[in-house]
This record gives structure tokens, C-alpha cells and sequence, in this order.
């Protein structure tokens, strides 16, 4: 088959020049490993291009050796003896030489990939820093319940679904799941650990520039496993502490009559037998904790930003927005529904 | 393509024993598989041990040494039928002798099967009780499952050297057989120590 | 009990022994043709227990597994070619990608390199059938009657839902209430049984039935192959027996084997689940090694360099793929210096696969390359399997693996080395070995366009993964959000899928036109070496007319022109092969092949029957016992006939 080595070729380097062009999507950007925000996902980041680019020598080399050798193969004029089956002593000299430098360098690169990797597992293994912020997060099916613990029991702090830190700060993070295996995966941040029903798992981050980041449960854990993100909000220490007082606060007590006519259809109603506010007679635990819901940026584990009317379609039927959560359909009246949200956005 | 005859085979017999049967190789890697079965639940029993801070749990006594000692020793002891059967068959001694000897061998699995049950019920556990109830039982009960494997084979080919029409082949069963049986006693063995006796110590 | 000293062996008459008359050959022939001849219809169909016939069936039916597959992996990428898609719900999506991952890997990967070799290996090795032929044929009902029960389940909306991985508490009684994990635990059960039967046949055959002169060093490459492939499936099978028995009790009894209130652990599965599943894909993979080498050796014209070698790497990568299962368990509370020393195992088996790789080049480079489909599907596992390899080096590193685990890259890693590194070679087999199962040649035109719509189909669908596991995307995921940015990738996979359907399309056109009108390949139309092109295209039921004699590592390519050295002596009237000594073959006894019989198709049916119906009532387990004891029973009966070898005289009593 004539002409086939050339079609290869011209094939192979419009095929590469293609695919080089979307490796530079996931530079920037929204949960991607490659946009580093804290020193172990910098760390990371660093060894993805260094192994990359090994990877892409090694089979530029590998595969420029299997072409040569084809290029040769078909190229050589035909032997006179017609069925010489072995090769020539000759030849088995040069192909024994290629072999061991081919596996001499296998064996040579392979190393350095095991050094660098394991260097840089150490460098990850310590906490960057000192006093750490501790915070618990225990995974359920699909929501991150998040605490962040506290010698005094009115300091704790339990919230969902979203993680505020400070930035330059290390936060360890203890982790377990109530349910089944979950995984908590901030890739702008820090490789993932899994959060294992009968364990504790252990990880730590460091946000070193403010800014939000996404993260997504990176276990599969049921039906909605595609919708159990969370976010990391890292802002500066005062705003960290500020938000931290605020969150510990009890819910306010509604002043108005719009208000209180939703607290009364949130506390007669089935949302306390799953829900917590503080501060009210709310203490159901089966779902996220409410206190302070309007200061959450999405709602449904990130499934949707925090609006009225996303608030509003999901009270009233969860199924169609996250099939086969735990959450039940509500019938609530409009008039009810009103009062309920005008409540609920008094939860800061 | 002409052919050239240079081997001539007519003269080989076509039956053989041990390493030289296929039969025997089926057996051995039947024997590698369920090993390796049996050596993955004993890593599966010390894995379990580190979820408990006492083993066997709280509540649960220690399994019977009595019963199963002398389940043990039975089934040390139904070797040695075996292996003269199995001597018998490679000496192409007649068939009714080596089916006496096989039968007793099927009388002490009878009895370890017997055993077995005094066995699980001196583990003192259940199965649906917590990891270790659940781990004990599935290695007793899977090896009860070689034992009657074992002992209702070990009968078939017992009847058959009474009844017959017994072939040379039947011989080489025979001696395959007592391969077999060696391993479910070994098994035991092995899996005795690791649940009745290794349990105190650990 | 006489050995070689009995036989006449060439170094001891002064002429060489004289040719066989053809006289004589048609005489045999039609012996052999008469005893030999497969029942017809359907009972001959459902009793048959030679090799070749059951291997097809076993060929055929993992094809149609995996066209099933394919196209539950369209529906996956149809689904995800958009953010927010509704083509279906998460509950139907979890179900298709676990039966797609559980199909490719339990009902297609692992069967279809089994089958092959059974239906080569008995003809490599230069024998009449495999060692236990009646075994031969329950594996494959087994296999059948697995996939049934798998598919019946999901066409009824109980088809598993936890993953092909399954793993606990989701997969647990708790998380995952009904039938629906139970049929994939049984499911396991009958595809184990087959793939366990399957490496005992393949060991058996090639340790004590080689023809005479196969010594050790001469076996084929790709006979090796499938040796260590079977001592892999001997030891690695029985842990997800085990894991999967404790599974099914957790469910169905109430054991508490991954239950962490009971003291049970969720990690004992996934010690138990990737013990089998790491070897498992070497057990995909190794065969796939043998193929490549069968191919190499064919169209270059050369025997392969480094015999040794080859052999060492091969089995080099099945002791250490032993040694890798906890790189899928990174993300898990393990111990951080056992985990380096898995990065280092894991790093290490690339060692083995380079020396392969850089054996087969040199190969290539001293030969005369011919560009066939079968060729070029060679070198397009270079091009695809080099690329997964390099990213398996990659996610062997713990820091770099927690970052990418359970995303996509994964997803492009492992299509890469599945696709790249195992079906390739298959397909280069198949058309390798087509024109010796079916007489015909397949048309080199559709298999150009085979392997260039598969390969670019391939590079378009898999290789994006790598980028949208770095962007971010989880695995096992029903759908995402638009401002994620990952539609554009998504949509080019789902693209490429099309080019991956209608190279499969192209493929069964391919193989269904050929059968009529390829044109006749003769016995040995590409001039390769090993036995099985020594004998008519598709063979005879007996394989080979007379047992060949060999006189070196590649049998066709080291006898004389147009001759074959031979054995005779062996019955034709009776089904009988020859068997021979593990080192040197040097023959040892004749041996009689179990002829057709119902009662392999009846232990599956009973057996297998019960095994389904313990799903949903423990006495299914008893019923099934007793049944297998009586079919098993009358298996192993005696039955007097003229073919039984010499009966034992009764001493009067």
C-alpha cells in the first residue's frame, strides 16, 4: 500500500496541532486542577507539567522510533534469500542495543517520576502553617454539612454547603459520612479525600488568594452525586471573623406581620421535622441546618444561586430539581409561600 | 503440505497417574482456586479484628476448643484411609478394596460434617450478629462446603468401584481424589488454627 | 507407562521415515471426518463439546455484549454531549453506566480473550481439543446464562445502579434496597464460574497436550500469553468470589461484612473488589499481548526478538499486577508510606510493557512490513496504548492521583489502555485469524475504514477526557451546570462516539459480507508460523490429521517446505489425543476426549437456575445443590462402550 507512511504522517501532525489547542482551557478557571490557589494545589499543578512534559517526550521518542523503524522496514530492499524468517547477526546486534537503551531509559525516567511524585507527596503530607482552623465536614446524600467547632457550645457553627476560610490561613478539615462513601474534592485548592462511613478522614488547604471556589463530591454516592457541590468562600481575617460572629448568632426573631406569618407556616408545617433553625423550636437534623440560609450563596449544594424564585421552586418540589432527594414536595399556598420566603430571607 | 510419519504412539497406554493425568491438573488448580478463597477470608477474619477492641467482641465468649479439637483430629485422622485407598488404586489393586477403604473415609466426613454443626454452634455467635459472627460462620460454613463435596464424591467413586463397570481411569480418579481430600483436611487445618486457636492470642 | 524410549525417534534410522501416502491420509481422513463428525440441528448444537464450536459461540456472543455496551456508552455521551440534558434521568443513567461498565468488563473483555485462545490454543499447541471438553461447554452456559440474567434484570428496571464497582454502603442493603445489586452479585457468580473454567481448560491444555518437540521454549508467544493470563484469573477470581458472596449476604441474609455499626468496614470491599479488579485488566491485557505478538511475527515476516524476554515481561506484569490494587484507593484513609509503595509498583510494571514495546519495534524494523487492516491495528495499539500507559505512570503518583481520581481523566486513561491496549490487538487478531475460522479472506477496503473510523474515533471521543478531568468534571455524573465550561469537550466526545458506532458498523458488514463472498484464504494465506495455519481453513473438528511433530519456535517457518514432521499411532475411532510431558512433550499417553453430552447445558440451566432464584429465596441455594450433585453424579457415571479404556476385571466373589 503505497503512500500510506506520508498520509500517516501529515495525519499525525494535524491531529497533534489539534489537540494541543484545548490543552490551554483548563488553565484558568472554575474548579480546575490547573489553576492553583493554595500551595497544595500549586504543588500539583507544578507536577502536572513537569509529568506532562516527560510523557510527551517519552512518546514523541517512542513513537518517532516505531515510524523510523517501519520507514526502514518498508524501505529496505527485499533480502535474496526469500524466507529468511530471523533476523540477521548484524542486525540482532543493533536491535539488542536498542532494546537495552529503551528499557535503561524506561527504567531512568520511571524513577525520576517516582522521586518527583514522592517528593512532592511529602511536601503535601504537612500542614503549611500554623494554628490551623478546624472544621468538620460530615457528607450526607447530597448535602456537605459543615461545622466549625468550638470550646463553647454557643460558638458552634453549623452551616451547609458552604465553607468560609481565611485566606493564608491553613484549615484541617476531620471528615466522615452519615451514609455512604463521599468525596470532598476543591481541585483550585487540594486533591480530594474521601469522606467513608465508620472513618475519619483527615485534610488540610491552604487559600492563599481570596476568591471563590467550587468543589464537587467526587465520590459516587447515589442519584444526585452529580449535584453535591460546595463552595470555598476565602476572604480576609476580618471578614472571615466577622462572618464566623454572625453565624453563630440565633436567628432573629421576625418583626414584622409578613414574617412571622412565615415562621409560623415554617414551624406548623413538616420543615422543622428535617430542619434546623436555631433560636426557634426548629431542631430537626435529618436536613441542612437553616440559621442562617439567606447568607448562602447557592441553594441544593450548589445546584442553584440563592434566589426567590429558585427558593421558591424548590420548597415546593425538590424531585424536579434534584430526583430522588430526600426532601419531599411541599403544597403550600401562594399567600403561605410569600410569608415562608419573606422569612426564610431573614435567615442572614 | 506432505506429511512425514516420524513418531509412532500406538503402543503408549492411555491412562496414567498423578502429574501425568490431566484430571490431576483440574484438581490442582481447583484446589490453587478455592486456596486462594480461603487465604483472602483468614485476611478478611484479622482485617475485621482491627474494627473491635476486644476480639472475640464484647459479649461473645471465646469459640469451643472441645468440639472442634476433635474435629481436628478426626479429620487428621481420615487421612490415612485415604491415602491407602489411594495406594491401593495406583497398585491396580481390585476394586472392592479400595471402595471398603473409601467408604471409611466417607464415615469420618459424615462425622465432621456432623461435627460442623456443634461447631457453629460453639461459636458462640451469629451470623447476622456483628463482622465477626459474619466472618467465622462464612469460613466454617464454606469449608462444610468442601466437606460434603468432599464426602459425597469420595462415596460416588466408592460406588462405583463396588458396582461398576470400573475402568483403569476410575484409579487415577481415585488417587485425585485423595489429593483433594488432603486439601480440605489441610484447609481445616489451617483455618482451625486461624478461628479456634489464634482468636486467644490475639 | 512406556515412554520415548518405545518410539522410534528420526536420529536412529540412517533415511529420513518416508512420507505418508495420500492413500493412507484419506483413509484417516475419513476415519477421523466419521468419528469426529459434530451432532447437526439443534441438539448437536446444544450438546456440542468441541472447542472450536464453543469458542465461536463464546466469540459471538461477547461481540454482541459488546455492541450492548457500545451502546449503553451512546447513550452516556448523548446524555452528556449538553450541560442540564434530559435525555435520561439519573436513575436510568446509573443504571447504564454501571451495565456499561459491567458488560465491557465481565460479559465482553475478559470472555472474548478467553474465548480466542480456546479456540487457538488447542490448535497452537497442536492437539484435538481442550483437556475437559464437557467443562469446556458449561463455561460457556454459564456465561450465557450470566448475561441473560444481567439483561432480563435491566430490561425490567432492576438492572445495578451502584457502579460496576459496587461499591459498599451505596451498594449495601441500606442504600441500595430491592434486587437489583443482588442480580449483579449473582451475575458475577456465573461469569466467574465460566472465566475460572476457561483457565483451568487453557493450563490443562497447554501444560500436558502439546505436540510432540513443543518444548517449554518453543510454545508460541501468544500460547504463553494465555498461560499467564489463566494463573492470573486462578488467583485473582476468587477475590471478588469472595467479596461479592459477602455482598449478596449483607443484602440478602443480614452478615456484616461492610456494615461499620456491626464492626464491618466499607474498606474491606474495596481491599477485596480491586485485589480482583487490578488483575483483571491484565487479564484483559495480556492476551492482548499474545495477539500483538502473533500479528508482529505474521506481517513482518520475523519470528519475534527476544523470546526470554517477552516472556519474562509477560509474566513479570501478571506477578506485579498483583501488587497494585490500593493506587484505586488513594483517596482513602490508607497509611501514607504504604501508599508510596504502591506508586512505586504501580510505576514499575512499566518497565515489562516498555520491554515489549521496544522487542516488537526491533522486530518490526528487521522485517518486511505488510500493511494490512491486521497490521495497522497494530500499530495503532502503539500509538493508543502508549498514551495510557504514560497517563497510568502519571496517576500512579499519589499527589497527582488525588487530584484526578474519579474524574475524567481516569474516564481517558483507561479507555486508552482498554481500548488502545486490548481491543486494537483484538481486532488485529480477528482480522488475523478470520480467514483460518471461516475459509474466507475479509475485504482489506472495509477494514481500512474499520480502523481509521475506530482510531480517530478513539483520539476524538477519549482523548478531550483528559482535559475536562483537569477542568474539573467528576466521573459517574448524570448531567452539570452550563457556567462550568465543559459542553464544548463534552460535545466533541460525543461526536466521536459516532465515528467509534460506525466503525462498528462497517466491521459487521465486513465479517458478514466476507462469509459469502471473500475470497478463499486456503490454509495459511498470510505464510505465518505457528500450527494452526497448518491445517485446512476453517479446520476439521479433529484440528489436525495427524499430530504435528515440531522442530523449533515456529513451526511452519523452521520444517521443510511444503512438509510436516507427524505422529501416528492415535485411535480413529474413538476421540483421542495425545498427551505429553510438561517440560520437553515428549508423549507420554494417549488420552480420550469426553464426547458431546446435554448434561454440561443442564448443570447450567439447574445450577445456574438456582443460583438466579437464591436472589430471592435462600432455598435456592439447597434446590441447587442437590441438582448439581445429581447432574454432576451422572457426569462423572461410568458408561462401558467400546471406546472406555480397559475395565478393571471384578475378582469373583
Amino acid at each position: 500500500m503505497t503512500g500510506w507512511p506520508t498520509f500517516a504522517w501529515r495525519n499525525t501532525l494535524t491531529w497533534c496541532a489539534l489537540c494541543c489547542a484545548p490543552l490551554t482551557v483548563a488553565c484558568s478557571g472554575f474548579q480546575s486542577v490547573l489553576d492553583p490557589r493554595g500551595p497544595r494545589a500549586e504543588a500539583v499543578a507544578k507536577l502536572h507539567w513537569t509529568l506532562t512534559a516527560i510523557a510527551t517526550v517519552v512518546y514523541v521518542v517512542v513513537i518517532s522510533a516505531l515510524v523510523f523503524a517501519v520507514w526502514r522496514a518498508w524501505r529496505r530492499p527485499p533480502v535474496l534469500e526469500e524466507h529468511q524468517y530471523h533476523e540477521t547477526p548484524e542486525q540482532a546486534g543493533a536491535m539488542r542495543r536498542g532494546v537495552i537503551i529503551g528499557v535503561a531509559a524506561t527504567v531512568v525516567i520511571m524513577l525520576i517520576f517516582i522521586v518527583v511524585s514522592v517528593s512532592t507527596g511529602s511536601t503535601l503530607a504537612k500542614v503549611g502553617g500554623d494554628k490551623p482552623l478546624r472544621i468538620d465536614v460530615v457528607g450526607h446524600q447530597w448535602w456537605w454539612e459543615v461545622k466549625y467547632d468550638d470550646p463553647d457550645p454557643h460558638n458552634i457553627v453549623s452551616t451547609a454547603n458552604e465553607i468560609h476560610v481565611p485566606v493564608g490561613r491553613p484549615v484541617l478539615v476531620k471528615m466522615t459520612s452519615t451514609d455512604v462513601i463521599h468525596s470532598f474534592w476543591a481541585p483550585n485548592l487540594a486533591g480530594k479525600k474521601d469522606l467513608i462511613p465508620g472513618h475519619e478522614t483527615v485534610t488540610w488547604f491552604r487559600a492563599d488568594s481570596a476568591g471563590i471556589y467550587r468543589g464537587q463530591c467526587a465520590e459516587f454516592c447515589g442519584h444526585q452525586h452529580a449535584k453535591m457541590a460546595f463552595y470555598v468562600v476565602a476572604e480576609p481575617r476580618l471578614e472571615f471573623e466577622k462572618w464566623l460572629d454572625q453565624q453563630r448568632s440565633e436567628a432573629k426573631t421576625p418583626t414584622d406581620s409578613l414574617t412571622q406569618a412565615g415562621e409560623r407556616v415554617f414551624l406548623s408545617g413538616p420543615c422543622a421535622m428535617c430542619h434546623t433553625i436555631s433560636g426557634t423550636g426548629a431542631g430537626g437534623t435529618i436536613g441542612p441546618d437553616l440559621t442562617h440560609l439567606a447568607s448562602r450563596r447557592t441553594i441544593a449544594a450548589g445546584t442553584l444561586p440563592m434566589t426567590t424564585g429558585n427558593l421558591a421552586g424548590w420548597i415546593l418540589d425538590p424531585q424536579s430539581i434534584k430526583p430522588g432527594v430526600k426532601m419531599p414536595p411541599n403544597q403550600i399556598d401562594p399567600q403561605s409561600l410569600q410569608a415562608l420566603l419573606a422569612y426564610l430571607g431573614t435567615l442572614k | 503440505m506432505r506429511r512425514r510419519a516420524v513418531l509412532d504412539v500406538a503402543i503408549l497406554d492411555d491412562h496414567s497417574f498423578s502429574y501425568r493425568a490431566p484430571i490431576w491438573w483440574g484438581n490442582l488448580l481447583m484446589i490453587f482456586i478455592e486456596g486462594a478463597a480461603f487465604a483472602l477470608m483468614v485476611v478478611a477474619y484479622y482485617y475485621i479484628r482491627r474494627n473491635f477492641n476486644t476480639w472475640p467482641p464484647e459479649r461473645t465468649y471465646l469459640p469451643d476448643m472441645g468440639v472442634s479439637s476433635v474435629n481436628v483430629i478426626l479429620q487428621l485422622i481420615s487421612v490415612a484411609p485415604m491415602w491407602y485407598a489411594a495406594k491401593l488404586a495406583f497398585a491396580h489393586e481390585p476394586p472392592e478394596e479400595v471402595g471398603r477403604w473409601l467408604m471409611l473415609v466417607v464415615a469420618f466426613g459424615i462425622a465432621a460434617i456432623i461435627l460442623r454443626a456443634f461447631e457453629l454452634r460453639g461459636l458462640h455467635t451469629r451470623y447476622d450478629s456483628n463482622a465477626y459472627g459474619s466472618i467465622t460462620w462464612m469460613i466454617l460454613i464454606t469449608h462444610l462446603a468442601h466437606l460434603i463435596a468432599g464426602s459425597l464424591e469420595t462415596l460416588l467413586i466408592a460406588l462405583v468401584m463396588f458396582k461398576g463397570p470400573v475402568e483403569r481411569k476410575h484409579y487415577t480418579d481415585t488417587t485425585v481424589m485423595a489429593v483433594y481430600w488432603y486439601f480440605v483436611v489441610g484447609s481445616w487445618v489451617a483455618l482451625w488454627l486461624v478461628v479456634f486457636v489464634s482468636v486467644r492470642f490475639i | 507407562m512406556a515412554y520415548s524410549q518405545a518410539l522410534p525417534m528420526r536420529e536412529d534410522t540412517p533415511e529420513p521415515p518416508p512420507l505418508i501416502t495420500v492413500d493412507v491420509e484419506n483413509d484417516v481422513r475419513a476415519k477421523l471426518t466419521a468419528t469426529w463428525r459434530e451432532k447437526s440441528g439443534l441438539w448437536g448444537w446444544l450438546t456440542s463439546t468441541n472447542h472450536k464450536s464453543i469458542a465461536k459461540r463464546y466469540v459471538i456472543t461477547a461481540l454482541i455484549f459488546f455492541a450492548l455496551g457500545g451502546l449503553e456508552a451512546g447513550m452516556i455521551r448523548m446524555q452528556l454531549s449538553r450541560p442540564e440534558n434530559r435525555f435520561i434521568g439519573p436513575d436510568l443513567y446509573n443504571q447504564i453506566f454501571t451495565m456499561h461498565g459491567s458488560t465491557m468488563m465481565f460479559l465482553f473483555a475478559v470472555p472474548v480473550m478467553e474465548a480466542v485462545g480456546l479456540y487457538l490454543v488447542p490448535l497452537m499447541v497442536g492437539t484435538r481439543n481442550v483437556a475437559f471438553p464437557r467443562l469446556n461447554a458449561l463455561g460457556y452456559w454459564m456465561y450465557l446464562g450470566g448475561g441473560i440474567l444481567l439483561y432480563a434484570a435491566f430490561f425490567v428496571n432492576t438492572g445495578p445502579d451502584a457502579g460496576w464497582f459496587a461499591y459498599v454502603p451505596l451498594s449495601g442493603p441500606q442504600y441500595t434496597p430491592g434486587k437489583r445489586m443482588d442480580i449483579w452479585a449473582q451475575m458475577i457468580t456465573f461469569t466467574e464460574i465460566a472465566a475460572l473454567i476457561g483457565a483451568v481448560e487453557i493450563i490443562t491444555t497447554v501444560f500436558k497436550q502439546r505436540a510432540p518437540g513443543m518444548s517449554l521454549n518453543r510454545i508460541p508467544l501468544f500460547v504463553w500469553a494465555e498461560v499467564i493470563t489463566s494463573f492470573m484469573i486462578i488467583f485473582a477470581l476468587p477475590a471478588i468470589v469472595v467479596s461479592s458472596t459477602m455482598l449478596a449476604t449483607d443484602r440478602l441474609i443480614d452478615t456484616h461484612f461492610f456494615n461499620p455499626a456491626e464492626g464491618g468496614d466499607a474498606l474491606l470491599w474495596q481491599h477485596l473488589f480491586w485485589f480482583f479488579g487490578h488483575p483483571e485488566v491484565y487479564i484483559i491485557f495480556i492476551p492482548a499481548l499474545g495477539m500483538v505478538s502473533s500479528v508482529v511475527e505474521t506481517f513482518t515476516q520475523r519470528r519475534v526478538f527476544g523470546y526470554p524476554a517477552m516472556i519474562l515481561s509477560m509474566v513479570s506484569t501478571a506477578f506485579l499486577g498483583f501488587g497494585l490494587w490500593v493506587h484505586h484507593m488513594f483517596a482513602t484513609p490508607l497509611p501514607q508510606l504504604g501508599q508510596s509503595f504502591f506508586t512505586a509498583a504501580s510505576s514499575a510494571i512499566s518497565i515489562p510493557s516498555g520491554v515489549q514495546i521496544f522487542c516488537w519495534i526491533a522486530t518490526i524494523w528487521s522485517g518486511r512490513p505488510r500493511f494490512t487492516t491486521s497490521f495497522m491495528f497494530v500499530l495503532g495499539f502503539f500509538f493508543l496504548f502508549i498514551i495510557g500507559g504514560l497517563t497510568g505512570v502519571m496517576i500512579a503518583s499519589v499527589p497527582y492521583d488525588l487530584q484526578v481520581h474519579d474524574t475524567f481523566f481516569i474516564v481517558a486513561h483507561f479507555h486508552y489502555v482498554l481500548l488502545g491496549g486490548a481491543v486494537f490487538p483484538l481486532w488485529a487478531g480477528f482480522y488475523l485469524w478470520y480467514p483460518k475460522l471461516t475459509g474466507r479472506m475479509l475485504s482489506e477496503r472495509l477494514g481500512k475504514w474499520n480502523f481509521w473510523l475506530f482510531f480517530i474515533g478513539m483520539n476524538v471521543t477519549f482523548f478531550p477526557m483528559h482535559i475536562l478531568g483537569l477542568m474539573g468534571m467528576p466521573r459517574r455524573v448524570y448531567t452539570y451546570l452550563p457556567e462550568m465550561g465543559w459542553g464544548g469537550l463534552n460535545a466533541l466526545a460525543s461526536f466521536g462516539a459516532v465515528f467509534i458506532v460506525a466503525s462498528g458498523v462497517v466491521f459487521v458488514v465486513n465479517v458478514l459480507r466476507s462469509l459469502s463472498v471473500g475470497a478463499p484464504a486456503g490454509d495459511n494465506p498470510w505464510n505465518a508460523p505457528t500450527l494452526e495455519w497448518a491445517t485446512s481453513s476453517p479446520p476439521p473438528s479433529y484440528n489436525h490429521l495427524f499430530i504435528p511433530v515440531v522442530e523449533g519456535r515456529d513451526p511452519l517457518w523452521d520444517a521443510a517446505p511444503g512438509e510436516l514432521s507427524v505422529v501416528t499411532g492415535l485411535r480413529t475411532d474413538r476421540h483421542e489425543g495425545l498427551v505429553t510431558s510438561i517440560m520437553d512433550a515428549i508423549p507420554e499417553r494417549r488420552y480420550e476426549f469426553k464426547k458431546e453430552t446435554i448434561l454440561p447445558l443442564l448443570l447450567a440451566v439447574f445450577g445456574g437456575g438456582s443460583i438466579a432464584i437464591a436472589v430471592f429465596s435462600p432455598w435456592g441455594v439447597t434446590i441447587g445443590a442437590i441438582f448439581t450433585f445429581i447432574i454432576l453424579a451422572c457426569w462423572f457415571w461410568p458408561t462401558i462402550s467400546p471406546d472406555s479404556d480397559t475395565p478393571v476385571a471384578r475378582r469373583p466373589s
